[in-house]
């Protein structure tokens, strides 16, 4: 009964994993989105349903049930920029500037059990984020996301479990082509993201593996005015991310769990129009490995602190966080 | 032309002194929609307010037992009015151009407008109504109280987007306003006479203008009698090789471009703590601070040239003269969009006050109030790019314009105001309320303009409370708010000032202004436990 429960959970952590994902056209956006999604957030969940055990058949929250979560995260993004510069049919190189994002990420996620097999859930980040190379700060909303996760078939042991999810991303934050970029951070990807995905996860006592994978489909932004490089960006079509993770959890003791996954997303071009012409950008990759540990502090909450970092150009250099339900006295049902 | 130059570029950015006047006056606890606070003239710090001590003073959070709800309707009517007369010899700074369709003519309106967050812009209301709502909680036995609460520490907007609205050229459409959405509260009860509070609020700000150009002055008195002469028959000549001066009219009272800012911060973080002693059942002191909070605001703008604007300068460019001193607009473009910024410091504020009883049944409060307006010194604009308006601008205004920004002074003073408020306990279950306010200015009166047409002000308040039952309060509050302006011609370089170096924008030089501004708002809460 337990390794059911164990592994519902975890795959239930898949799930949400790979929505995450959904939303990067560039480098940047892949970045943001591996920073602190959804993803991290299934880490911490396949770890707390570890604990969550009991009679739960699903791994979703029972119809009527609502949680509500805090999530304190970091991450780092060191980055220096390269121009490539045309001139008389010479090709120059050029540093343009380099970068040190530090982003602080508090975000509250609610989730509701609509059915013992479907949970709806939204969360909104509170960002706050210094670049201390160009010595800039900002603080904004993130951009909002609802999802849902639907699990078709009941939890049997022995056998896999299955989740679908679908996940809506709206431009809540301060996209990256409403502002100056010379001079201003974004806290957003600018642009709705619809995505979808599957995810997995299968017990063999007492680790659970879990993996999913996924599909955003990003909406174009038009009447952007915006000067880059000297010329009037118009139109952004950002590409499509396709996205993958895999890991396990491991449940040391009644107290102590740990998980570790690896995460990638894969953005393609993503098309500027310029006034004057058009332009593609290049396909991005993001890849991250991501180490969480589950503490239980009293019999009813669970702490997770995770450490991760980046494995490619395109990805966060450090991830830190913390995750814990929010329960003030009172406030809760039950 | 310098004078012509400053005071396009400072109407530019015009839109921050209206956030800036309008907060001075207008925002301060005006918005918040307290019933009692507002029935008893915002003499509040020493008594309790509900769920809104969250703003007024954290501390009195304590009073809030077990675990509360309030539910609150805030509406209100605002009528504002401005009246432009010429004086005698009027135009005689214009080369006696005085045809000025604004002159002898009065603006009023009392159509709402607000700032959807979301959404952007600024959006014409049928009626002003925000439902607003907060909660508290207090574990059993604890001697903590937790809460959050939903308010509008600022809100200011309207419309008078009309044509032939004489105001127009200080704000067509103006949307001021502050949403705290979030505002995560602790509050400690230390004993029975003794109360600390905190409160940190999460804060949307919104900045948006939308107004008409004109520049009344020497310089385009010049340009329009140029024109005229250049028009009986220079255009036929060969002159117009050298100078041009036969595109459309460009004159004192040309309607030249018009501009649309929308600028916003979706998050911006400030706190509040309190302290709350009551050694008495008749005697309460309390102290509030409120901190500042530094924004940088982000958004787009759109310029709008006038046809009359594009055809002067274009035409003016196309003669040898301009392409020696390539310093002017180029006129060729009807619309310039782009992203824009502005850093703007919401001000901190302190008061404190004293809820004396001299007898069971009357209570009488008295609060001191300072609000920090002097860090409104100076407000600077950056745009992506050289506006056209922009050209010109920087090199007959250094000081106050870049190819990319301007940088209007302001000059705002941080003032200190006093409130009083007396209610009278009908019975055990009915509370009658009365106030008064007098506001003084932050805004000197060399400052004073039509885009806030907020000056010294009074506000008087009425209202009562009834307990419905046990835990359930129902309070009213109504709010009468006049503020009255008078600047003679000449007097405001931030509307009518008519000189070579007035460096504010000035679409009114030389008129007399009036202003009137009167508010009703109304507010009720229901606060009850869940």
């Amino acid at each position: 009964m337990t390794q059911r429960v164990i592994a519902g959970a975890l795959a239930l952590a898949c799930l949400v994993a790979p929505y995450a994902f959904a939303e990067q056209a560039s480098q940047e956006q892949a970045r943001e989105a591996l920073a602190k999604k959804s993803d991290d957030a299934d880490t911490e969940k396949a770890l707390e349903e570890v604990f969550q055990a009991a009679e739960k058949s699903y791994t979703l929250l029972k119809k009527g049930e609502r949680t509500l979560t805090f999530a304190a995260d970091y991450s780092l993004v060191r980055d220096t920029l390269v121009e490539t510069l045309r001139q008389n049919g010479n090709v120059f190189s050029v540093v343009g500037r380099s970068e040190a994002q530090h982003t602080f990420t508090n975000s509250f996620t609610f989730d509701y059990g609509v059915w013992d097999n479907l949970t709806f859930s939204v969360r909104l980040p509170l960002v706050a984020k210094y670049d201390t190379e160009r010595d800039l700060s900002r603080y904004s909303v993130g951009d909002v996301s609802t999802s849902v996760r639907w699990q078709p078939w009941e939890a049997v042991r022995g056998k896999p479990v299955y989740t679908l999810y679908g996940s809506l991303s709206l431009p809540t934050g301060d996209s990256p082509y409403d502002i100056n970029p010379d001079n201003d951070l974004s806290t957003g990807s600018g642009f709705y993201s619809l995505g979808f995905g599957l995810n997995a996860s299968y017990i063999i006592d007492p680790v659970v593996l879990f993996g999913s994978v996924g599909y955003a489909y990003n909406m174009k932004v038009s009447d952007v005015d915006q000067v880059r490089g000297g010329r009037l960006l118009q139109d952004v079509d950002p590409g499509d991310t396709l996205s993958m993770s895999a890991g396990f959890a491991y449940s040391l003791s009644y107290d102590v769990s740990l998980s570790a996954s690896y995460q990638m997303s894969h953005s393609l071009k993503t098309e500027y129009t310029f006034a004057d012409g058009s332009l593609e950008g290049t396909e991005s990759t993001s890849a991250l490995m991501n180490f969480a540990l589950g503490v239980r502090t009293d019999p009813d909450t669970i702490v997770n602190v995770n450490a991760g970092f980046g494995m490619t150009e395109d990805s966060p250099d450090v991830l830190l966080g913390i995750s814990m339900p929010l329960d003030i006295k009172g406030l809760k049902s039950e | 032309m310098q004078a012509y130059i400053a005071r396009l570029l400072t109407g530019l950015g015009m839109f921050c002194l209206v956030a800036g006047s309008a907060q001075a006056q207008l925002a301060q606890n005006l918005t918040i929609g307290n019933p009692k606070a507002m029935a008893l003239g915002n003499a509040i710090t020493a008594d309790s307010s509900g769920i809104d001590a969250v703003h007024y003073n954290p501390a009195a959070l304590t009073k809030l037992k077990g675990r509360q709800t309030q539910m609150k309707l805030l509406t209100g009517v605002m009528d504002i009015r401005a009246k432009f007369d010429a004086p005698a010899g009027y135009g005689s700074n214009f080369f006696g151009y005085s045809d000025d369709d604004v002159a002898g003519k009065s603006s009023r309106t009392t159509t709402p407008a607000m700032y959807l967050p979301g959404f952007g812009g600024i959006t014409e209301m049928p009626v002003l109504a925000a439902p607003l709502a907060g909660m508290s909680i207090n574990p059993p036995g604890s001697k903590f109280t937790f809460a959050t609460n939903m308010y509008a520490p600022q809100a200011l907007g309207f419309s008078r987007d009309d044509d032939d609205d004489p105001a127009r050229y200080q704000g067509r459409k103006v949307a001021i306003q502050r949403i705290t959405y979030l505002s995560p509260s602790v509050a400690y009860q230390m004993n029975d006479e003794l109360s600390f509070g905190l409160s940190v609020g999460f804060s949307h700000q919104a900045m948006a203008l939308n107004q008409d150009f004109r520049a009344p002055g020497t310089l385009t008195g010049v340009t329009q009698l140029f024109g005229e002469i250049f028009k009986s028959g220079i255009c036929a000549t060969p002159i117009v090789i050298l100078v041009n001066f036969c595109g459309a009219e460009l004159g004192p009272f040309t309607n030249l471009a018009n501009l649309d800012i929308d600028l916003q911060q979706k998050l911006a973080p400030s706190w509040n703590v309190g302290v709350l002693w009551e050694p008495t059942d008749w005697f309460a002191w309390g102290a509030t601070y409120q901190s500042e909070s530094r924004m940088h605001l982000q958004g787009k703008y759109t310029v709008d040239y006038s046809s009359n604007w594009q055809s002067f300068w274009s035409t003016f460019n196309s003669a040898l003269l301009p392409q020696f001193v390539p310093i002017f607009p180029n006129g060729n473009v009807d619309e310039e969009r782009g992203s824009a910024s502005l850093d703007l410091t919401y001000p901190d504020h302190f008061s404190t006050g004293i809820k004396f009883k001299p007898h069971d049944q009357w209570q009488i409060n008295f609060d001191l109030k300072w609000t920090d307006y002097a860090d409104w010194n100076e407000f600077t604009i950056e745009f992506d790019r050289e506006l056209d308006m922009l050209r010109i601008a920087k090199v007959f205004s250094p000081n106050a314009a870049t190819s990319n920004s301007i940088t209007l002074d302001r000059g705002y003073e941080s003032v200190w105001s006093w409130a009083l408020g007396v209610q009278y306990d009908v019975n055990e279950r009915l509370s009658l309320r009365a106030g008064y306010e007098p506001r003084p200015s932050s805004i000197p009166g060399n400052k004073a303009d039509v885009l806030a047409p907020v000056g010294d002000a009074t506000l008087y308040g009425l209202g009562l409370g009834y307990r419905w039952d046990k835990d359930t309060y129902i309070d009213l509050g109504f709010n009468y708010f006049v503020s009255e302006q008078d600047i003679p011609a000449g007097t405001s370089c931030n509307v009518n000032c008519a000189s070579l170096d007035s460096l504010v924008y000035n679409p009114y030089a030389d008129l007399n202004v009036k202003t009137k501004t009167t508010a009703y708002i109304m507010a009720v809460t229901y606060r009850t436990t869940f």
